[in-house]
Parts: structure tokens; C-alpha cells; sequence
């Protein structure tokens, strides 16, 4: 008898790490190369040192849409994960209707980024939009959504408030997870609903939802891309103008891909630092 | 305060049992008087946790109702009903330490901050939680995490509580010696307990009273000695001691020609010559219990458990006569009732 060597378990990962290294590590490292580079996409690519960064630094668009982004992601983050969470612990019972529910909430994840973008444009429509509609016939004068600058930002945020799929079934997991008993044993005990929330539901949901802002924070940064594109373009008056948009402009439409490249790793290098000082803290505070 | 259910009846519609919807308690009426620890004992499915859920608050029942203290709570809030319930798996706050879990009631209650402090201290020292305060309850043995959830009830001083099953995920040894502390942990409390379990020697040792539960009907109430001697049928002759009644079937005298069914505990028979014996049989099995042996004997009317010293007992494939006190046997009718 002879002994056939079996293929490793770690052989059968090759496929994928096959994709990780064409899609995403040479790429990575291209990018890295070309953020050095002056680079129009037609000669090759010219060493120039850190002058992409310092024309970076000194570009008042640069830092406008830095800006824009960050209070982009500090509106969407906590809008994002208090609907996941919220959303998660009103329909986490089996009730009449809670499947459909549940169903309804995940919907607008699977939506195609351009679809859902022509969907919003069409709700926030000033004339004829429903929402805005909906909100004259309670009486309440609509803001202008998209088009004043002010409501511009947060009108981006409130669509992505809407795609939270994934993080919606994680804290819906999560929270069927907790142990039933742990309910009762506070009902005897005379807790009220809300200490019931504050002290046993949140506290026990805490690593996920610093999990789930950790996530959001890196797809946020990224996310408003599309919405930017399609719906705002950038506006009004540069209001919805983020990184991603920014990154797109320069590289495709000025064709500067060696300075897009060096915006590209900038960006990168923030989400890498907020993520990991996100990561500190939920480590001193014991939540991951 | 006691503790009493009226006419009680739970109805699980969603669930069924052959094609009906499962009925786990049938006008149960049952009184734990102040200061009592009745035991409710019966096996798995017989409805003793949907008893003390009721009881709690926890579950609505279709009908009947549940007083505390004299004050019908059958459709107060839990929290309102001022008991205190320790369950099967502790239900500790597993993000809380041990001192956070002890006073979650309190704290739930707004007790000024000065008051939980002393309580749940002096309730620490009671269990000799003293040195656990600060930790939290992952990093508790198992009977260290129940005798928080017995502090948790204990500090709140309830008019009653109630455990299910609260001995049933520890080991042998620490279960022995938790049930004595429980007892006089009781004692020295006074106040009225529902005990909740499936453990007889639990119920036999524990128990002021034993209330035996089956398919979500009381088949007897009693002291647990009333219970052993005198069990009100057949499944509670069968369901107390170990190894359970000897039964066999039996017809009782010549003019009351009734089928019935005979009882004997293994205790209760002796080996005799065949001679001197009511019955004969064949050992087939001896299994050594320390000082005693548990001899199986194949006889005429089926097979026999008998207890006997280890010096005394036959050996697989003796001859053996069985005999016993007539005033040992215990007699039930065709219903299985005591007669």
C-alpha cells in the first residue's frame, strides 16, 4: 500500500489568494509606486519624490473635500450603526410581519449602487419628490435637500442610513444570541424596560457595535462615492465633494493618476489611523 | 407569606403533543406556606417549571390564579410580585461582576446607593462571597455562579422564592453539599420556597413538603416520608426510591376478585428458602453498590429489585425465594390508585 500525499487544506485557499494578489495586492503596490510618480497613463511613469504631496497639501480642493468627508463619516457613522442596532433589537422577535420586516430593511443593500442613487434623486426631488411631498402635506416646510449646501451632506449620509444590511443581520445575531433567561431574571427582578436596555442589551451588543462602527468608518470614507457622482456631483458649492469623488477627478478626468495615486494612499493612511485609534480605544474600554 | 396557585391551567396552542396542543398545567392547586420549602417534583414535560413561571410572572395562565402573601398577582407584572427566582442556568450578567449582579435588583429598584452597599455585602458574607466581588461571572466555577444567582435572590429579601432546577449543573458532590446549604440557608431565612426539580432524592431531602407534578396534574402532596410510605399510586410509588417499587399485578382476595397492582420496595424483601418463599426466581444480575447490592431476580410476575447487604447477597444464577411483610406491600387499584 502506498501512501498518496492528500492535498493541503491551505492549498484549496490558492484561488482566492490568486484573486487577493491580481485585484488587490498589485494594484495596492502600483499604487504605492505611482503615488511617486508623475504618471499621465501614456509614457511611463516618472519619479518626482513627495512632490504629489506637497501639491496635495497645498491644494485648497484637497483639503475641502478632506473636510467634507470627515464630517461625512462622523454623520453617517452613528446614523448607520444606531439604525443596524436599532433596527436590529425592534425586530428581533418572531412576530406577525417581523420577517417582512426584516426582509424590508435588508432590501436597499442588494439595490445596485446606480439604481439606489436614481431612487434618492428622484425621492429628494424639491417639486415632486415624496419626501419632500410627505413632509409639506404634515405641514412641515421641507428643507431643499440636495440643493442647499447645509442639507447637501447629511441628505448623502441619510441614503447610506438605509444600506445597512450587513451590519442590521450582524446585530440581529447577535442580540438573538443573548440568552432569553437574562430577560426574565431582570423582569423578576423589577427592571423597567429601559434599564433592562442600558444595563443587560447594550452592554452585551457593545463589541459588535464598536465592530460595526470600525467597519463603517472604512466604508464610509469610501461609500459616497456613487451619490457624489450621480446625484450631487460634488455640489452644491463643492458641498458633497469627497476624497473618492476628488481621487476620481484628478485621476480620470484631468488624467493625473500619479497625484490621484498619492491622494489615494493619503486617504488610506487616515481610515488606517482612525480605524486603529478606534481599535485602541475599544480595547482600553474592554469592548473587543 | 405563602405562596399559593388556584385552579391553574397552561395551555401551550403553539406546540403540540400526538396532534393536541400540549397541556402543561390542568387545575393545579397547590400552597406553600409561609416559611415552607415545598418541593414540586415530577419529571421532564410534567409542567413543574410552567407552575413556577406562573408563579413568577413569567408565563400568563389560560385560567386559575396565583396569590402572594394573600395578594392575587395573577396578572401583576414580575417585578411587581415581589419574589425572587433563581433558574436552571443562573442567568448572570456575564459583562457585570459579581457585586454588580448581586445588586442588579436593587439597583433596578433605585435602592439608595448606601443601602445596596451594606445588603449586598452582608448577603456576600452569607454565601462566603466576600473574596468573588470584583470578578466577573466567566471566571466562576460553576458552584461559585450558583451561589451568586442565590445572592442575587437573597439580597433582594423577598416575600418568596422560587428555584427551578438550580442544583442541576453542578457535579454529584457539589450538588450534596449545595442542597444542605440551600436547606438551611432557608431555614435560617424563613421564608417561603418553590423548589423546582426532577431529582427525587432532591425532593426526599430537602423538601418540607413534596409535591409530586405529572403531565400538569398534582398526583400527590405531602411530607416526604408520606410520600415514600404512602404513595397516593402507581407513578409516584414508582417515581420515589432507588431503585424504584417492585410492581407487579395482582389479584387482591378471592371475593373482591379486582385486578390490581401490588407494590414492594427493594428494601422491603428478603431472600428466603424456597421453601418459606412467597416467590421464586433466578438472580441475573448483582450490581455492587458499595456496602449494598441491587440483585436483579427474573420471577414468575417479572423482575425483582432487590437491596441487600453486600455479605448477604446471592450471586448471579442462584435459586433465590423472596419473601416480605405483608404490611410492607402497598396495594393500588386498576386505576393505579392507592387502595
Amino acid at each position: 500500500m502506498s501512501f498518496r500525499s492528500r492535498p493541503s487544506s491551505a492549498s484549496l485557499a490558492w484561488p482566492y489568494l490568486m484573486g487577493i494578489v491580481v485585484l488587490v495586492a498589485v494594484p495596492a503596490v502600483g499604487t504605492l509606486y505611482l503615488a511617486f510618480t508623475e504618471y499621465f497613463g501614456i509614457e511611463a511613469p516618472n519619479l518626482v519624490g513627495i512632490d504629489n504631496f506637497t501639491r496635495m497639501l497645498g491644494s485648497d480642493r484637497f483639503w475641502t473635500a478632506l473636510g467634507n468627508s470627515t464630517i461625512y463619516v462622523l454623520i453617517a457613522v452613528p446614523l448607520r450603526v444606531v439604525a443596524a442596532v436599532g433596527l436590529a433589537l425592534l425586530l428581533h422577535t418572531r412576530s406577525t410581519g417581523s420577517g417582512a420586516a426584516r426582509t424590508a430593511v435588508f432590501l436597499p443593500t442588494v439595490v445596485p449602487d446606480v439604481a439606489y442613487a436614481l431612487l434618492w434623486l428622484y425621492i429628494f426631488n424639491p417639486l415632486f419628490g415624496p419626501l419632500t411631498l410627505g413632509l409639506e402635506a404634515v405641514g412641515i416646510s421641507s428643507p431643499e435637500w440636495l440643493v442647499d449646501p447645509a442639507t447637501a451632506r447629511f441628505s448623502v449620509a441619510l441614503m447610506s442610513a438605509f444600506q445597512i444590511g450587513e451590519g442590521f443581520v450582524i446585530a440581529l445575531a447577535v442580540r438573538r444570541s443573548i440568552p432569553n433567561h437574562l430577560y426574565e431574571s431582570a423582569a423578576v427582578d423589577g427592571a423597567s424596560s429601559w434599564f433592562t436596555l442600558s444595563r443587560v442589551t447594550l452592554p452585551m451588543l457593545l463589541p459588535v457595535l464598536s465592530l460595526l462602527a470600525l467597519r463603517d468608518v472604512i466604508i464610509s470614507f469610501q461609500a459616497n462615492f456613487v451619490p457624489a457622482l450621480i446625484v450631487t456631483e460634488g455640489g452644491p458649492r463643492l458641498a458633497t465633494f469627497f476624497l473618492p469623488l476628488y481621487v476620481y477627478r484628478e485621476g480620470f478626468r484631468y488624467g493625473l493618476l500619479g497625484y490621484a495615486a498619492a491622494v489615494t494612499l493619503t486617504m488610506f493612511a487616515i481610515t488606517a489611523v482612525v480605524v486603529v485609534i478606534q481599535y485602541r480605544l475599544a480595547k482600553r474600554w474592554r469592548l473587543v | 407569606m405563602s405562596v399559593a396557585v388556584r385552579g391553574l391551567r397552561k395551555i401551550y396552542s403553539e406546540s403540540q403533543r400526538n396532534g393536541k396542543p400540549v397541556v402543561a398545567l390542568e387545575d393545579v392547586d397547590l400552597e406553600g406556606q409561609p416559611g415552607e420549602l415545598l418541593v414540586v417534583v415530577g419529571p421532564s414535560g410534567s409542567g413543574k417549571s410552567t407552575l413556577l413561571r406562573c408563579v413568577a410572572g413569567l408565563e400568563k395562565p389560560d385560567s386559575g390564579s396565583v396569590f402572594i402573601a394573600s395578594r392575587e398577582v395573577t396578572s401583576v407584572r414580575p417585578g411587581d410580585r415581589d419574589v425572587a427566582m433563581v433558574f436552571q442556568e443562573y442567568a448572570l450578567y456575564p459583562h457585570v461582576s459579581v457585586s454588580g449582579n448581586i445588586s442588579f435588583g436593587l439597583r433596578a429598584r433605585k435602592i439608595p446607593a448606601a443601602e445596596i452597599a451594606r445588603r449586598v455585602s452582608s448577603t456576600a458574607e452569607l454565601l462566603g462571597l466576600d473574596e468573588l466581588l470584583h470578578r466577573k461571572p466567566p471566571e466562576l466555577s460553576g458552584g461559585e455562579r450558583q451561589r451568586v444567582a442565590l445572592a442575587r435572590a437573597i439580597v433582594r429579601d423577598p416575600q418568596a422564592f422560587l428555584l427551578d432546577e438550580p442544583l442541576s449543573n453542578l457535579d454529584a458532590e457539589l450538588r450534596a453539599r449545595t442542597r444542605a446549604d440551600i436547606r438551611s440557608l432557608q431555614r435560617e431565612l424563613e421564608k417561603t420556597m418553590i423548589y423546582v426539580t426532577h431529582d427525587q432524592v432532591e425532593a426526599m431531602t430537602m423538601g418540607d413538603r413534596v409535591a409530586v407534578l405529572r403531565s400538569g396534574r398534582v398526583e400527590q402532596i405531602g411530607t416526604p416520608l408520606d410520600v415514600y410510605d404512602r404513595p397516593a399510586n402507581t407513578f409516584v410509588g414508582g417515581f420515589f426510591g432507588s431503585p424504584p417499587m417492585n410492581m407487579f399485578p395482582a389479584e387482591i382476595s378471592p371475593d373482591h376478585r379486582r385486578a390490581a397492582t401490588l407494590g414492594v420496595r427493594p428494601e422491603d424483601v428478603a431472600f428466603v428458602g424456597e421453601d418459606y418463599a412467597k416467590l421464586g426466581g433466578e438472580v441475573t444480575l448483582a450490581e455492587t453498590i458499595g456496602s449494598e447490592v441491587i440483585v436483579h431476580v427474573a420471577a414468575k410476575h417479572g423482575r425483582f429489585l432487590i437491596k441487600a447487604p453486600r455479605d448477604d447477597a446471592p450471586a448471579p444464577g442462584d435459586r433465590v425465594g423472596l419473601n416480605f411483610n405483608n404490611r410492607s406491600v402497598h396495594a393500588f387499584d386498576a386505576e393505579g390508585r392507592r387502595m
